[in-house]
């Protein structure tokens, strides 16, 4: 594996960086292979590397003292995994995760430290990708707060829908029932109420998306806020 | 350790459960199944009505498809 020029790279962030912001990246990443569970930000541990996702999804969790866990983000190639390291934070109570394994460039904290401090136009590309991701956590909370378990699972659907190539992912109702701090069965039944309306197609350990728009009607008013925000923000700088 | 699956019947529609959960016994089972009724009847603005859920029971079946037991949730 090599580092694409900026033409080729599929992380969204990297894509709209300056040029020359790009090649400065370009010069001390590294290409990776993400496997399904490996865990890029261990709980509490110094951060080792920010991660620019090339394609796979990365899931952000909060955990109880008792070990529940609870996802509050999910990153693909829209954004970067290492946030803290951003804003000057060494380590986090939070763990990130690969949950659908895909490729990453990753960056040593240090010299990520230093495209910060040396590169304005970089790091504003990446604080307004911090912003957006604080709103995700933020209407993830409303939503765990104030949409039913239907909504807020096609709401989740179609934020992995977004970061993937193609319609199909996988996905246990297990997986789902810890994410969204909810019952299996609740999962079950949600999924079911969603295929039988045609929105998605659902088979073992795997969720297809069929119809976006009924998967949009579905998430109501749950969906949307963080995107509209990213598109108002990232993808309307270039 | 076993496998049950707590399915669930709405009328006429089995809704299967793909994962099932390990447990030591059917006891275990009825008691989560028992656990999960309370769990969802008391958060309506999460998992909707209580009416809605009052036509459906758990089917808990084994690996094999036997239907071990049949748990009601309450009728309202």
């Amino acid at each position: 594996m090599s580092v694409p020029s900026q033409r080729y790279v599929r992380n969204q962030l990297l894509g709209i960086l300056d040029g020359n912001d790009y090649d400065a990246v370009r010069a001390v990443v590294e290409p990776i292979v993400l496997s399904r569970w490996d865990v890029l930000i261990p709980a509490n541990q110094p951060i080792t590397h920010a991660y620019f996702l090339e394609c796979g999804i990365a899931s952000e969790v909060a955990t109880t003292p008792e070990g529940r866990r609870i996802e509050v983000c999910i990153t693909g190639p829209e954004g970067l995994v290492g946030v803290p390291l951003l804003l000057d934070v060494d380590r986090t109570p939070h763990e990130t995760f690969v949950q659908i394994e895909g490729e990453a460039l990753r960056v040593e904290c240090d010299a990520f430290r230093s495209l910060i401090e040396t590169r304005d136009s970089l790091r504003r590309v990446f604080a307004h990708y911090a912003y957006v991701a604080h709103l995700q956590t933020a209407d993830t909370a409303l939503s765990n707060g104030s949409h039913t378990l239907e909504e807020r699972l096609a709401r989740w659907l179609l934020m992995c829908h977004d970061r993937i190539e193609g319609d199909e992912f996988p996905v246990t109702h297990e997986f789902l029932s810890t994410m969204l701090g909810v019952r299996r069965p609740g999962v079950t039944t949600a999924i079911h109420n969603l295929e039988g309306g045609g929105a998605i197609k659902a088979r073992r350990s795997h969720i297809q998306v069929l119809d976006r728009e009924k998967l949009n009607a579905a998430a109501g008013d749950s969906y949307g806020v963080p995107e509209r925000e990213y598109r108002r923000l990232i993808n309307a700088t270039r | 350790m076993p496998r049950y699956f707590l399915n669930i019947r709405d009328q006429d529609t089995l809704i299967v459960d793909p994962d099932g959960d390990e447990l030591p016994n059917l006891d275990e089972a009825r008691d989560l199944a028992l656990e999960i009724i309370r769990d969802i009847l008391g958060r309506p603005e999460t998992y909707g009505s209580a009416r809605r859920w009052s036509l459906r029971s758990f089917e808990i079946t084994d690996e094999a498809g036997n239907v071990l037991a049949t748990i009601p949730f309450p009728r309202v």
